[in-house]
């Protein structure tokens, strides 16, 4: 019975051309607007030419870590061009890593272990050496590390060569999968709703696909659950108390019917995002959005009771979708709002969806699913009990 | 089969019925008439459980409104003024839909209905390219599916042509010669004459008349003379 009524309120949904726009169009619309977001953002980072002379696993792996700071837009280049683009203000900043690099840092050789240029007339040139130095500590740090293992372990168990290596490798491995920059050394920068810290990789997912996708999940929940709405003027309200099982039945099936598209809506997205590489897919992540659809429909749902005429409908759903997007921080810090607002934005979904994300946590999911619950069991009773 | 007892209903400090008695026999075709605001649609909402009364009590075969909702429904059903039907979906898909959600229903039946309504030939068009009759008779139809004993129809041929109205008021005899029990509610005297055996008529929620189509010539003082239209017009005001 509730099968039958989800599968015809799909049907009935994809009659609108508007409901095909949902599932195709939104997908394309953000991975279009995350291309632009791309490239303006690539044009908005600050330069950085380097030149790698040492060409070990030291040097490469500075170069690959620097390279995946936001902040910064690498280009590996040979000496000759890199002082051009110095010169010609091309890049703003300039670091020759010289041969040898990966033995002094083995050794902690701190003394001139890379050769900084500058341009002239910017001002990112500290912020730049601070990422650049980061790195490299972080690699003299875990030889140090290292090091200091060896020589206290190797005295007590006299180990032969091959464990040495063994031991000063996993030495390493340990300290690098510890590091943590010193404050000095840290920049602060906001992503999303919350406060990151310019360390995980997983950061840099956060573009403007994800809150892209929540706004477009939330605008299609609201205006696909305006189906209590339109019931109403119809007189179907009138009709369904005589079906079997009544009018909660037919509520929960028309709202199932909802969240399947929005389910497939979702999978668009979140497999569009994923090949992208706009956004990380693990098992917390496609939790948390379920959890958020969920709580979605839900609250459309109840909030469509309340709804009498098509047009407040779509004023409610565009005040709801637009206020809490802006608000939440999806799109930019919330604390660049004033304090008043900061409280107001952790009290919308995007907010602690955005943080269930970063935080990688199941507990809002499961906070969302609650309260998701609740509101179902209230439009169910309220719609009801005016059937 | 249907009796009213003292039965009452406020809209906050407004009395829209007031002291109603009645009592409906099984088979009868009755016409709910009054002006607007009079209380028909309250009172057909309230028998077929859509409402409740304030005070007193509505019994369908002897059952309370209130009390046994949920079997009343098998035994009613309502046609609402809207055409509560999926304008998007066909005349098909619709009854195929309101069939598997109402109880007892057999598509053999419906269909054969549809073959005597003359819907046969429309049922693959959507409901919105139907003709305004033909989209009331599906109203009507679906109303229909679970082989209800009474049929409330609340102005079910509002906005329709004349010879569309007369099929649709065929079609209603029909059901009232297979023993339906029928409450309709109209603003047409014409057909009501033509359907109805009995009348209750309302005024500013109060029960002005109930009795048969013979007995509203002889109500009151109007006009003996004039016919049945004009009698009616003359008794609601």
């Amino acid at each position: 019975m509730v099968w039958t009524i989800a599968i015809t309120r799909i049907k009935l949904l994809l009659q609108s051309p508007w409901s095909w726009a949902g599932l195709v169009i939104s997908v394309l619309l953000l991975g279009f607007l995350d291309l632009s977001v791309e490239k303006t953002a690539n044009a908005t980072k600050i330069p950085v030419v380097i030149v790698d002379e040492d060409t070990s696993e030291y040097s490469e792996t500075v170069i690959e870590r620097v390279s995946q700071n936001p902040a910064v837009a690498v280009s590996v280049v040979d000496q000759e061009e890199a002082q051009n683009e110095i010169e010609t203000q091309k890049a703003a900043i300039g670091f020759l890593i010289p041969e040898g690099f990966m033995e002094k840092v083995q050794k902690n050789d701190e003394d001139e272990l890379v050769t900084m240029w500058l341009s002239t007339g910017t001002l990112s040139h500290g912020l730049v050496r601070e990422i650049f130095a980061s790195e490299v500590k972080r690699l003299s740090s875990n030889s140090y590390g290292a090091n200091t293992v060896l020589k206290t372990y190797g005295k007590s168990e006299k180990l032969d060569a091959k464990e040495q290596a063994s031991v000063w490798k996993d030495a390493w491995a340990y300290s690098d999968k510890h590091w943590k920059p010193v404050p000095l050394m840290t920049v602060d920068y906001k992503v999303g709703a919350t406060k990151e810290k310019a360390q995980s990789v997983e950061d840099q997912a956060v573009s403007i696909y994800v809150p892209g996708m929540l706004v477009m999940l939330m605008l299609f929940s609201f205006l696909w659950n305006s189906w209590p709405i339109k019931d109403r003027d119809s007189g179907m309200r009138s009709r369904v108390p005589y079906s079997v099982g009544g009018f909660s039945v037919y509520w929960g099936g028309n709202a199932l019917g909802v969240l399947i598209l929005q389910l497939e809506l979702l999978l668009l997205l979140v497999g569009f995002g994923w090949w992208k590489g706009a956004l990380v897919v693990n098992a917390s992540t496609v939790i948390a959005l379920l959890g958020y659809i969920l709580f979605l429909n839900a609250l459309s749902l109840l909030f469509a009771y309340f709804v009498h005429s098509n047009r407040t409908w779509q004023a409610v759903t565009l005040f709801v979708v637009l206020a809490t997007s802006l608000l939440s921080g999806t799109f930019f810090p919330s604390d660049e709002l004033s304090s008043i607002l900061e409280k107001a934005a952790q009290w919308t979904p995007q907010y602690w969806i955005i943080s269930a994300l970063n935080q990688e946590t199941l507990m809002i999911p499961l906070v969302f699913v609650g309260i998701s619950i609740f509101l179902y069991g209230l439009s169910t009773m309220k719609a009801g009990d005016n059937a | 089969m249907i009796t009213a007892e003292n039965l009452s209903k406020k809209f906050g400090r407004k009395e829209v019925l007031q002291d109603i008695n009645f009592y409906i026999q099984k088979g009868e075709i009755v016409g709910v008439v009054g002006p607007n605001g009079a209380g028909k649609s309250t009172l057909l909402k309230i028998i077929a459980t859509l409402m409740r009364g304030t005070s007193g009590s509505i019994q369908v075969d002897g059952l309370d409104t209130k009390k046994e909702t949920k079997k009343i429904r098998e035994k009613i059903g309502y046609v609402p003024q809207e055409i509560a039907v999926y304008h998007e979906l066909t005349a098909r898909e619709n009854l195929r839909f309101f069939a598997k959600l109402a109880k007892n229903s057999s598509e053999e039946i419906w269909m054969r209905r549809c073959e005597e309504w003359k819907l046969s030939e429309h049922l693959d068009k959507k409901v919105k390219h139907l003709s305004g009759g033909n989209q009331r008779k599906l109203n009507i139809l679906i109303a229909l599916l679970h082989n209800p004993e009474i049929l409330i129809l609340d102005e079910p041929t509002v906005g329709i042509d004349i010879s569309a109205k007369q099929e649709i008021v065929n079609d209603l005899r029909q059901l009232g010669s297979e023993g339906k029990t029928i409450l309709y509610s109209s603003h047409d005297a014409q057909e009501l004459e033509t359907l109805c055996t009995s009348f209750l008529i309302l005024k500013e929620g109060e029960l002005l008349f109930y009795g048969s189509k013979q007995k509203v010539r002889q109500f009151g003082s109007v006009a003996q003379s004039k016919n049945f239209a004009e009698t009616l017009g003359e008794i609601v005001g």
